[in-house]
């Protein structure tokens, strides 16, 4: 599946690099400066490369922890999220990782250890308030964990840091590493879940809806905190029936009242990632589908939109508590997110500002 | 129909290209090209303005060029005749380099390698199981790859880990304006090495170095090919330009109800898996009345799952 990987020169002798590596003995190898040089350079179709991704193991400088959006939270005062790895191996349709990023290929931040170690201190600076930090913005938690084994790691990190709280955001059901330890504490599993038929139509390569459903179940009986995220949602005419179902089978699945939160959001994208998607993929079906463009954000007719988001949160807070439950928008004005960032980018469209608005999206998976 | 363009510089270079791929020349004054099924050549001459120039001569026809090959010599600490593809090109004069996406190994791999298959993640029966699979289902690469350097004069300065040629970079960054770097490959053929180097160099030798290209050539045109998503947009668009052009040829069109016009009718492709039929479009004698007719169809479209 890979043929090439590309590994800058700073972090070829890192260990961790190597073993990874070691994993692709019959792929090619090509040397780089700076992952950047492959990664964003111009003419490229992630479409393309998305069939026949290369893995780029790179070493992350610079800030690796983020504050989250003001507003974003499952609960937590102090929020932050961090990427030990861009792209997904998932291809989904709605996927703003699509608009996002110049090339479908895989980048391995290598150097975790300096990721845990910012998020120590960050965690430190204030240790009378927990922090939450979020993985999976731009990536999948747990899908390349065979390979990257970060899972694991993160999980002794987060063991021996008491004032953090772990999100691993995910549609994966590599959960092993998970079930072969005692529960972690702070760490919370969260699954993305979509109706099956919507799941099947539009979450390529991703695992069923039974099978996420499962590994909840699994994660929940061995002692795991788990989180429930409903984000995207998307429209079809049937989407009571759909949501209805997915509702009812996910929770009766579970123990609703151990479930640690649950996250509802529209389906939304910055303008000129739809743009882009469009081009990629001008035969998609749900970007077919009639939306809105709002100034610097695209999504559902508000109509449509406000049905939706009400219905499927009507429908959770009949089975859970008001405490568990984290809306991404505000239900009752879901438009405030559309226009929450338009002066940033009707002032510049540049990559910075992108990255901002994307920031202003749930995690990927 | 789309068409794998090889792009070669000297005569020598073209010949046994030519002759494989049976091409017949392209009549056209100034431009030594030729073209076959699914296959066109151009021979640009030395250098890299020549490159640039007849590459943009060639793209002018429209004759449907969807992917590139650089087919050519390079110098370098390797054996005479040993095959390169190319994973970097950098233009040492402008300092910039391009990384092709690379094909897949069994592309690259000799016949009695295995074949990769594309891997479930959902599969979610063992994690180990999983593991295997994404390491062992790897084709070894029978083709070695490497940097190539272009430089503007010939050079004699040999390294082990790149080869030189004069034309790469001219093409790669010509022809990526019009494609993507997953369309865009470079293969070479080592004809000068340290002990062999450029003042000994016969273009008699150029010929038989560059047979040596042919299995890389050829299997590479097949996966340009048949490589199915460029296609798939390709084609995709290809329907709906053709309606576009017909329908604005019927009904005037400003620039912006074009476009517009496009995006519906990809829209309506996209749901209902075929284009409207000109009667379905009723009458053709205003684009603001055939606007909103599609916008109506594709907003009461039902969307069910």
């Amino acid at each position: 599946m890979i043929s090439t990987l590309y590994i800058e020169h700073d972090i070829a002798e890192h260990p961790r690099a190597k073993a990874i590596a070691a994993r692709f003995p019959q792929s090619r190898q090509v040397f780089i400066e700076r992952y950047g040089d492959v990664f964003n350079q111009s003419a490229q179709n992630f479409r393309q490369q998305k069939q026949q991704p290369a893995l780029i193991l790179a070493k992350k400088y610079g800030k690796r922890v983020l504050p989250t959006p003001a507003g974003y939270h499952i609960g937590g005062q102090r929020n932050y999220y961090f990427s030990h790895m861009l792209n997904c191996v998932y291809d989904c349709r709605y996927c703003f990782l699509q608009g996002m990023y110049r090339s479908g290929n895989y980048v391995v931040f290598a150097n975790f250890d300096d990721f845990f170690d910012d998020i120590r201190s960050t965690s430190e600076e204030d240790p009378t308030t927990p922090a939450w930090f979020f993985s999976g913005y731009d990536c999948d938690s747990l899908a390349l964990n065979p390979i990257t084994e970060f899972t694991n790691e993160a999980l002794d990190q987060f063991a021996t840091m008491p004032n953090a709280r772990l999100e691993l955001r995910t549609k994966s059901t590599q959960i092993r590493p998970l079930l072969k330890r005692d529960p972690v504490a702070n760490v919370v599993v969260a699954y993305s879940l979509s109706p099956a038929a919507i799941a099947e139509a539009h979450e390529h390569k991703a695992p069923s809806l039974q099978k996420r459903i499962q590994a909840l179940k699994d994660l929940q009986s061995a002692g795991w905190s788990v989180g429930l995220r409903f984000d995207p949602i998307l429209y079809a005419d049937n989407f009571k029936s759909l949501y209805a179902e997915l509702i009812d089978q996910t929770l009766d699945a579970l123990d609703v009242d151990a479930v640690h939160s649950v996250s509802l959001g529209p389906f939304r994208l910055p303008k000129p990632f739809y743009k882009r998607m469009i081009r990629l993929y001008p035969d998609s079906e749900l970007l077919a589908q009639p939306m809105r463009t709002k100034t610097a954000m695209v999504s559902y007719p508000q109509e449509t939109e406000q049905e939706l988001l009400m219905f499927c949160e009507n429908e959770l807070l009949k089975r859970i508590n008001k405490s568990q439950y984290f809306p991404c928008v505000s239900i009752s004005n879901p438009v405030n997110l559309a226009e929450s960032d338009t002066t940033k980018t009707n002032t510049s469209e540049n990559n910075q500002s992108l990255h901002k608005l994307a920031r202003r999206l749930e995690p990927q998976s | 129909m789309s068409l794998v363009c090889l792009i070669t510089a000297m005569t020598a270079e073209a010949r046994p290209l030519i002759e494989s791929f049976n091409l017949k020349a392209l009549p056209q004054k100034g431009l030594s090209a030729w073209v076959g099924e699914g296959v066109c050549l151009v021979q640009t001459g030395m250098g890299q303005q020549r490159a640039e120039s007849r590459i943009d001569a060639l793209l002018a026809n429209q004759l449907g060029i969807s992917a590139f090959i650089n087919v050519g010599i390079a110098g370098g600490k390797r054996q005479l005749g040993d095959v390169i593809i190319a994973s970097s090109v950098h233009d040492q004069l402008s300092g910039k380099t391009w990384y092709p996406h690379l094909p897949p190994s069994s592309v690259l791999s000799t016949a009695n390698s295995s074949t990769i298959s594309s891997t479930n993640f959902s599969d979610d029966s063992s994690e180990d199981a999983f593991a295997d699979t994404f390491e062992n289902e790897q084709a070894s690469c029978a083709v070695d790859h490497c940097a190539v350097i272009s430089v503007p004069e010939p050079c004699e300065h040999y390294r082990s880990d790149c080869v030189y040629d004069m034309e790469a970079s001219a093409v790669i960054n010509t022809t990526s304006k019009h494609t993507d770097l997953s369309r865009i490959q470079t293969v070479k053929v080592i004809s000068d090495n340290p002990d062999n180097p450029l003042d000994d160099f016969s273009v008699k030798n150029v010929t038989p170095l560059m047979c040596n290209t042919l299995p890389l050539v050829t299997a590479l045109v097949d996966w340009l090919s048949a490589e199915s998503a460029a296609r798939d947009v390709q084609d995709f668009r290809g329907q709906v330009n053709t309606l576009v052009t017909h329908i604005t040829g019927l009904c005037h069109h400003s620039v912006t109800e074009t476009h517009q016009l496009r995006r519906y009718l990809e829209r309506f492709l996209a749901l209902n898996g075929e284009l409207p039929t000109l009667e379905q479009l009723g009458q053709l004698n205003s684009s603001q009345a055939l606007l909103q007719r599609l916008n109506d169809e594709l907003n009461n479209h039902a969307v069910n799952y």
